[in-house]
């Protein structure tokens, strides 16, 4: 392999492309779930493979931070292995799968079964930020619809679900109120995902690269997933234990074994699934 | 420290993305956990009127796009002046209501809802005011409570100048639409967004 033709500036992106997108983030935390328009950039990725979170990345990342990247939970898929290598190479500075070693963890659509602690950053890849956009596609209306609190649209959807099939049939991107005010995409994380986000320790970031957005859920900070007092929100849940480590209570991807149909379900989260496996082969070796 | 009436500026950062990157994280922790403060290490030395600390914030947070009003001490001072000129580029801002920041001392602070607030619709297009804390103001003591808050948190604000707590809470009335405020000494930083709802506590500790 030939040497590095190029020195990059740490982050990739150029210091004044870091301070206007660091202007947008400190406006976005300070506005819970108000989706801040920002001067998206080119980075080296397709739109849609998590331009906005990697550009948030590039923008807070620095030299005492410690870097995760999940796509759909897996430490070990293309989308992950690879930003995690681009931000080892233009930032230098150390990568982890393990969750609570890291300080600052980009993600595609899930949150880890580990408990988030505080100082942690969760940078979320959000390709529609805009949780009205299907229901109404003006941007100038729904501009408007948040300026006024203006939500119903939203809660006659959710209605019509109940009307058509009996429950709230939306099981991923599920819409939530930040702060009992703004109506906010928590990006197509599972709805199984939404309550860990409510009064959570860590600070949450999500950034748009195509549709030239960031918005932000500050530590401690109310997330109500939507619902009705007869319906209220459900999220998803599981029969059976995770068929590699035995887990409960997380989320599961199904896994199709054979062309007969047959499947195993085995948990998302690999850094948790790994983990959990080996203590239990620990403990079996152990007795 | 530079006293005398040079044009020619003090150093900036000598290493500006690492110091800008964590100058900035400390920010972005203390808008995240309002009310705690957190370490800054500013450039070595900067402009008397500014400080380290709010030289730090200039350094990290200002360039050409933005627009910053300065009170008139800072205004009138060409250090200070030829200092933002040179290393961040900023537009000194001629009246106070249109500015994307505010620099003040807590006897210069403009009233907060002469500010740029924002609109319903764009409420991020309202000013951040960085205040310098090395001055004291009258003093406070306040109970916090809102986003980033676990509960509620306790702030000690000598730099509170007079009638802050009212114009804090017309301020939050505003909400969505509301001004940000940055407390900088010179080697610490704290925040309160406009999310952040303040009560007054009185100094036997009981809640006014």
């Amino acid at each position: 392999m030939s040497a590095q033709q190029i020195e990059y500036n740490i982050g990739y992106l150029d210091e004044q492309t870091k301070r206007m997108i660091r202007r947008t983030l400190l406006k976005a935390v300070a506005i819970p779930g108000f989706q801040v328009p920002f001067a998206s950039r080119e980075v080296p990725l397709p739109r849609g493979w998590g331009t906005g979170g990697v550009q948030l990345t590039a923008a807070i990342i620095g030299s005492d931070d410690v870097l995760k990247v999940i796509d759909q939970g897996a430490d070990d898929t293309t989308n992950a292995v690879s930003i995690r290598a681009f931000f080892n190479l233009v930032a230098g500075v150390p990568t982890t799968t393990r969750t609570e070693d890291a300080t600052i963890i980009q993600t595609r659509h899930r949150i880890p079964e580990t408990p988030l602690g505080e100082g942690q950053i969760m940078v979320y890849q959000v390709p529609i930020p805009e949780p009205l956009r299907f229901l109404e596609p003006r941007e100038t209306e729904t501009r408007r619809m948040h300026a006024l609190n203006e939500y119903g649209l939203m809660y006659v959807k959710l209605y019509e679900d109940i009307a058509k099939y009996g429950h709230i049939a939306k099981t991923y991107d599920y819409p939530v109120l930040v702060n009992d005010r703004y109506l906010m995409a928590p990006s197509p994380t599972p709805s199984f995902d939404n309550p860990k986000l409510h009064q959570s320790q860590a600070l949450h970031i999500f950034g748009a690269g195509r549709e030239k957005r960031i918005y932000a859920i500050p530590p401690h900070t109310d997330v109500e997933s939507l619902g009705f007092e007869d319906y209220p929100f459900e999220p998803q849940s599981f029969d059976q234990p995770c068929a590699i480590c035995g887990s409960t209570g997380v989320y599961l991807d199904q896994i199709i074994t054979d062309n007969a149909g047959g499947a195993m379900y085995a948990c998302s989260d690999s850094d948790h699934c790994e983990r959990t496996a080996a203590r239990a082969d620990n403990e079996e070796a152990a007795s | 420290m530079n006293t005398t009436s040079t044009a020619v500026p003090t150093p900036g950062f000598a290493d500006p993305p690492t110091e800008g990157q964590r100058v900035f994280r400390a920010i972005l922790d203390a808008l995240a956990h309002p009310g705690r403060s957190y370490r800054i290490a500013g450039p070595a030395q900067a402009p008397e009127a500014l400080g380290t600390g709010l030289a730090a914030v200039a350094l990290t947070l200002f360039d050409e796009e933005v627009s910053v009003w300065l009170h008139r001490t800072a205004a009138e001072n060409p250090d200070v002046t030829s200092y933002l000129a040179f290393h961040t580029g900023a537009r000194v801002a001629t009246g106070h209501g249109s500015a994307n920041f505010v620099l003040a001392t807590p006897d210069t602070l403009p009233a907060l809802d002469e500010l740029a607030l924002g609109t319903d619709d764009a409420p991020h297009q309202s000013a951040t005011v960085v205040l310098d804390a090395r001055t004291p103001g009258v003093g406070a003591r306040f109970t916090a409570t809102g986003p980033g808050i676990d509960g509620q948190a306790e702030i000690e604000a000598p730099w509170a100048p007079a009638g802050f707590l009212a114009a804090w809470t017309r301020n939050g009335a505003l909400f969505p639409r509301g001004v940000d405020l940055l407390v900088a000494s010179d080697d610490r930083v704290l925040a309160l967004p406009r999310t952040t709802r303040l009560r007054a506590v009185s100094d036997q500790g009981q809640e006014a």
